[in-house]
C-alpha cells in the first residue's frame, strides 16, 4: 500500500507566504478611492466590467496565487510515494559492532542486551536484528523466531571499523518498510558516529538505546612517520598514564622495543634506527584496557615516485643551466623531481616526442624542427606543464609559433637594462607563490640587467617595476606554460644566487603539474576497490599499470571515546520526534513528483499573469 | 460678484438675499436693464383703445385726467419656487452643495418677488413633495420661507414628475413656477410634468444646477464612485469613462434646451461656481421676455 510523505517537511513553513497574497489583495482593494458622486448611471455604461465579475476576478487571481505558492512550497517539500504503514508491528535490534565497542566486556554485554531486547519485544513484533559499524549487516531477517534472532546475536563480532549509525538507521528504515514498532540501538553512543550534514532518515519508529559502557581508558598508535634517521609514532592515551611496550618492526620483524609511560593525550615514542629505502614499519603498542584494532599502525616507506621533469636544451650538457639543475637535482642526488635531460636536436628528431604527463622546461630552441615543436605543443595541449624561460638561447619566433590557434607568447628581442630592475608579485594567490608562503617576498630583491618583453598570458604572476609582465601563465589545452621573461643562468638576473631560487622553481614546477598525487595510506572505510577494507599492507594496481603497495590503517576517530548525552543521541533520529504510524521516507527513484508540482505552479503563475494584465488593463489604461 | 460659496458662509438667508437682490437691483440702474423693473409702478395717460377697467377713477375725480396703472397685473403675480432636496442635490465637490447653492438661490428669488409685492410660495421635493408653503405676499412669510430654505438637508432618491403633478393639480391661478434641480432623473419625467404645469397657464423657469465637477468630471485614477441615491458603486476609471460621461451630459443637456424650449418652458444651466447675481439676472431676463 502507498502513502504520501515528504522529503524535506520543513520546507511546508513556506505555506506561511499565502499570507502575503492575501494581505495584499486585502491592502490594495483598500487603496481604491471612495468618492460619493450624484449620478452613476453614465459611469456604468462605461466601466470596464460590472462590479461583481471585478470581484470574482479579484477572488480568481487570490485563488491562483495562493495556489502557486501552496503548489511551490510542496513542491520544495519533495512529496513522494512511500509504503504506508501497514502489517504487523516490528522490532528492529541494531547492534554497534564498530572497534569502540571491541572490548571483550562490550561485547559481552552488547550480546546480552541484544537477547533482553529480543526478549523484551512485544508478542505482536516481527523481530530483526542488525550488525552495523559503517556499514550494516542483517543478522536476522523480518520473520525470524525469536530462538533465531537471539542466536544470530551470538555472531555478532567487533569490526576493526568505524561508527557510521546513518548505515544502520538506513538498514532498520528498509526493515521497517512502514511498519509501525520499535528501534533498539545497542551502542556505546560514541559521538564521531554522526556525519555532520548527512541526515538521519526518518525511520517511523519510536527509538530507544541501551547504552554499552566504553572501556575506562585507551591507548591508540595514531600516526606513524619517518625521517632519515629515526622512526616517529603518536601514541593517544585516553584515561589514566600507562606503561605501555611499544615495538617497532619493520617488514615483520622487531627491530626496537621502547617501555613509555603514556601520558593522557598526544606522546610523541621515536625509534632511532634509520629507515630502510622501502618496506612497511609497523608500531605496536601494547594497551591494558582500550581496544585492540587501534594499538597498531602501519606505515610505508617506499620512496614516492617523482614527478617527472624533462629538461630540454641545445646540449646534453649546458653549463649555463647548472643553477636550473642543481635546483632540482641537489648534487646529482634525489631531489623532489626525477629530472630527464633531452636535446633540442633529439626532441626535432624523434617521432615519440616528449613523455606525456609531469612537466617540461624549455631552455633552448636551437634545430628546434617543426616535429619538435609539435611535440611540445602536443604536451602541453595533453595536460603537461611548460616552463618557457627566455635566455639567450631561446630564439622568440620559434617559441611564439609553438601552439597554434592560442595566442602568441609575444617573446621579443633581448634587452638590457640601463639600471638594474626588480620584480613586483602582482598575483600572489598563484599556487606556485602561496606555496612559498613568506618566502614569495624574498622574490622582490632579485635584480634584473637584460630580460625580454612577454605577452601578458592568461595570468601575470609577476611585473617588472615599470609594469612589464616577467612571469605569466598561459592555458593551452589542458596544460599550462609558465614564461619567464629573463634567464635562469644567473647571467641576467641573480635570481639563481638567491636562497628563493629553489623552492621558487620546485613550486612553479609543481603548479605545472597536472598529475594528481599518489595517495599509499588509506583508512579501513575509504580502501579502494579491489583493496580489502581491513588493516594490513595491500597492493594497487596504477592508472600506469605498476604494482604500488599500501597500508591500511583502523581510522583513528574511533579511538576517541568521546560520548554523546543519551538524549542527544535519540534527539538525532528524526523517528524519535516523529513518533509511530510516519511511512518509511527513504527517498526513492521515484522522488519525481516536486517537477510535475512546480510544472503546475507555472502554468498557474503564467494563467495568473493573463488574468491579471486583463484585470489591470483598465487601470493601467487609466 | 457674488461667490456662492462666501455667500454660503454669510449664514443668516435672509442677508443673503437681501445682499444679492440689492446688489443685482443697484447694478441693474446703470445697466441696460435700466427700467425694466417690473416693481415700479406708474401712471400714464389713458389713450384710446385702453382697457377702461384700468382707469384710475379715483385720480380722475381729484384731477380731472385720466390715468391708467401701468402694471397692476403683474402686482398680483403668484410666485412658486420648486426646490429638488433630493440626495443627489447633496453632492458639491467643493465647499458649497448643489442644495445650498439652491437654497440661496430661491432665497434671493424669493426676496426679490416680496420686494416687489408679489406672492411667494415654497414646495419642497424628491420624490414626493417634502413640505411646501402657499404663496403669499405677507411681510412675515418671507421670513418663514427663508427659515424654511435655511434649514433643507438632502432627502431620498428624486422624482421630478410626481411633485410637479401635484402642483400643477394644486394651482388656482396662473403664476410663476420657478424649478431648481440637477434634473439628474428620468428627462422624459421630467418634461412632462413641466409640459403640465405648462398647460395649466404657468409661466415655468427651470434652473438646472450642476456641480463644476458633473460637468467636467476632473476625477484621476481607479475611484470607487458611490450613488448618492442608491446602494450602487461603480469602479471606474475617469481616464476611460470621462468622454463618454461628458457627452451623456451633454446630451441630456440639450434634450432638456430642446424640448423645453418647444414646450415655452424657459431652462437654464447653472452651475455652484456661478456666482448668484448671474443666477438672478437669468430669471429677470426670463421675467422681462414675459412681462
Amino acid at each position: 500500500m502507498l502513502g504520501w510523505s515528504l522529503l524535506a517537511p520543513a520546507f511546508l513553513l513556506g505555506g506561511l507566504a499565502i499570507a502575503v497574497p492575501i494581505v495584499l489583495h486585502l491592502l490594495r482593494r483598500e487603496r481604491l478611492p471612495r468618492v460619493p458622486f450624484s449620478d452613476t448611471r453614465f459611469l456604468k455604461q462605461r466601466a470596464p466590467e460590472p462590479r461583481r465579475r471585478r470581484r470574482l476576478d479579484d477572488l480568481l487571481l487570490l485563488a491562483m496565487r495562493v495556489a502557486a505558492l501552496l503548489l511551490l512550497v510542496l513542491a520544495f517539500a519533495r512529496p513522494y510515494l512511500a509504503d504506508a504503514p501497514t502489517g504487523q508491528a516490528i522490532t528492529v535490534v541494531l547492534v554497534d559492532t564498530s572497534f569502540s565497542m571491541s572490548t571483550p566486556a562490550q561485547v559481552t554485554e552488547a550480546r546480552d542486551l541484544a537477547v533482553s531486547a529480543i526478549d523484551d519485544a512485544p508478542a505482536d513484533h516481527l523481530v530483526a536484528v542488525v550488525a552495523f559499524d559503517s556499514e550494516a549487516r542483517l543478522l536476522a531477517d523480518v520473520g525470524s523466531s525469536r530462538a533465531a534472532a537471539r542466536a544470530a546475536v551470538a555472531s555478532v563480532e567487533p569490526r576493526p571499523r568505524a561508527t557510521r549509525y546513518r548505515a544502520g538507521a538506513v538498514a532498520a528504515a528498509d526493515l521497517a518498510a512502514g511498519r509501525d514498532g520499535r528501534l533498539v540501538v545497542i551502542t556505546d553512543r560514541q559521538a564521531t558516529g554522526w556525519s555532520p550534514g548527512i541526515p538521519i532518515p526518518s525511520l517511523g519508529l519510536s527509538v530507544e538505546v541501551l547504552p554499552v559502557a566504553p572501556p575506562p581508558g585507551n591507548l591508540a598508535v595514531t600516526d606513524v612517520g619517518h625521517e632519515p634517521d629515526a622512526i616517529l609514532a603518536t601514541v593517544v592515551r585516553t584515561g589514566a598514564p600507562v606503561e605501555s611496550a611499544v615495538s617497532l618492526e619493520l617488514d615483520g620483524e622487531t627491530v626496537a622495543t621502547l617501555d613509555v609511560t603514556v601520558e593522557p593525550g598526544a606522546n610523541t615514542v621515536r625509534f632511532p634506527v634509520a629507515a630502510e629505502a622501502s618496506g612497511v614499519a609497523l608500531v605496536r603498542a601494547t594497551d591494558p584496557d582500550g581496544f585492540e584494532a587501534d594499538n597498531v599502525r602501519r606505515h610505508l616507506l617506499d620512496p614516492l615516485p617523482r614527478p617527472r621533469v624533462q629538461l630540454v636544451t641545445d646540449q646534453r650538457r649546458d653549463a649555463g643551466l647548472l643553477f636550473l639543475e642543481q635546483a632540482l637535482a641537489p648534487d646529482g642526488g634525489v631531489g623532489r623531481f626525477a629530472l630527464e635531460r633531452r636535446t633540442v636536436a633529439s626532441l626535432s628528431d624523434d617521432d615519440a616526442g616528449l613523455d606525456p604527463g609531469g612537466v617540461a622546461i624549455l631552455a633552448g630552441t636551437t634545430r628546434l624542427t617543426r616535429r619538435g615543436r609539435a611535440h611540445l605543443d602536443a604536451f602541453v595541449r595533453a595536460g603537461g606543464g611548460l616552463l618557457v624561460v627566455g635566455g639567450e638561447a631561446v630564439d622568440s619566433a620559434l617559441v611564439n609559433g609553438l601552439f597554434a590557434g592560442e595566442p602568441d607568447l609575444g617573446v621579443g628581442a633581448v634587452e638590457t637594462f640601463a639600471e638594474p630592475r626588480t620584480l613586483l608579485l602582482a598575483e600572489r594567490r598563484h599556487p606556485s607563490l602561496t606555496a612559498l608562503g613568506g618566502l614569495a617576498a624574498a622574490l622582490d630583491r632579485v635584480r634584473f640587467s637584460r630580460a625580454r618583453p612577454i605577452a601578458e598570458g592568461d595570468v601575470v604572476l609577476a611585473r617588472f617595476d615599470d609594469g612589464a609582465p616577467v612571469l605569466v601563465e598561459h592555458l593551452v589545452g589542458r596544460g599550462r606554460v609558465l614564461v619567464w621573461a629573463s634567464d635562469l643562468a644567473g647571467e641576467w638576473n641573480d635570481l639563481p644566487r638567491q636562497p628563493v631560487f629553489a623552492p621558487w622553481l620546485t613550486e612553479a614546477l609543481a603548479s605545472l603539474s597536472t598529475e594528481t598525487p599518489l595517495v599509499r595510506a588509506f583508512l579501513v572505510r575509504e580502501t579502494p576497490p579491489g583493496v580489502a577494507d581491513r588493516p594490513g599492507v595491500a597492493s594497487l594496481v596504477t592508472e600506469g599499470g605498476e604494482q604500488q603497495r599500501i597500508v591500511v590503517n583502523a581510522d583513528p576517530a574511533e579511538s576517541d571515546l568521546s560520548r554523546l548525552e543519551p538524549g542527544d543521541f535519540e534527539r538525532r533520529f528524526p523517528a524519535a520526534n516523529l513518533g509511530s504510524g510516519m511511512p518509511v521516507s527513504s527517498p526513492t527513484p521515484d522522488d519525481w513528483l516536486w517537477r510535475y508540482l512546480l510544472a503546475a505552479a507555472l502554468v498557474l503563475l503564467l494563467a495568473e499573469g493573463l488574468v491579471a494584465s486583463r484585470r489591470a488593463g483598465w487601470a493601467e489604461a487609466g | 460678484m457674488l461667490d456662492p460659496e462666501l455667500l454660503g458662509r454669510l449664514g443668516s438667508l435672509e442677508l443673503v438675499a437681501r445682499t444679492v437682490v440689492e446688489g443685482v437691483l443697484v447694478g441693474l440702474h446703470r445697466s441696460p436693464f435700466k427700467g425694466f423693473s417690473v416693481e415700479f409702478s406708474e401712471y400714464r395717460p389713458y389713450l384710446p383703445g385702453d382697457d377702461p377697467v384700468g382707469v384710475d377713477w379715483k385720480l380722475a375725480a381729484r384731477t380731472g385726467r385720466f390715468y391708467v396703472k401701468r402694471f397692476e397685473e403683474e402686482m398680483n403675480l403668484e410666485c412658486h419656487l420648486l426646490l429638488d432636496v433630493s440626495a443627489s442635490m447633496g453632492y458639491g465637490s467643493g465647499t458649497i452643495t448643489k442644495l445650498r447653492y439652491g437654497s440661496l438661490l430661491l432665497a434671493a428669488l424669493a426676496y426679490l418677488v416680496q420686494r416687489q409685492r408679489d406672492a411667494v410660495g415654497l414646495m419642497l421635493f424628491d420624490h414626493r413633495v417634502v413640505d411646501a408653503l402657499p404663496a403669499s405676499s405677507r411681510a412675515g412669510h418671507l421670513r418663514r420661507l427663508l427659515a424654511r430654505l435655511d434649514t433643507v438637508t438632502p432627502a431620498e432618491r428624486s422624482d421630478v414628475r410626481r411633485p410637479l403633478d401635484a402642483l400643477a393639480a394644486r394651482l388656482t391661478r396662473r403664476g410663476l413656477v420657478v424649478v431648481v434641480s440637477d434634473l439628474l432623473d428620468e428627462p422624459e419625467g421630467i418634461i412632462q410634468g413641466l409640459k403640465h404645469l405648462r398647460f395649466q397657464g404657468c409661466e415655468v423657469l427651470v434652473l438646472q444646477v450642476l456641480d463644476p465637477a458633473e460637468r467636467t468630471f476632473p476625477f484621476e485614477g481607479p475611484t470607487r464612485f458611490a450613488d448618492l441615491e442608491s446602494d450602487d458603486e461603480v469602479l471606474a476609471v475617469p481616464g476611460q469613462v470621462r468622454a463618454h460621461y461628458l457627452k451623456q451630459m451633454e446630451v441630456l443637456q440639450e434634450r432638456y434646451r430642446r424640448e423645453l424650449r418647444l414646450a415655452d418652458v424657459d431652462y437654464q444651466l447653472i452651475d455652484t461656481s456661478t456666482p448668484l447675481d448671474t443666477a438672478i439676472l437669468a430669471y429677470l431676463e426670463t421675467r422681462g421676455r414675459r412681462w
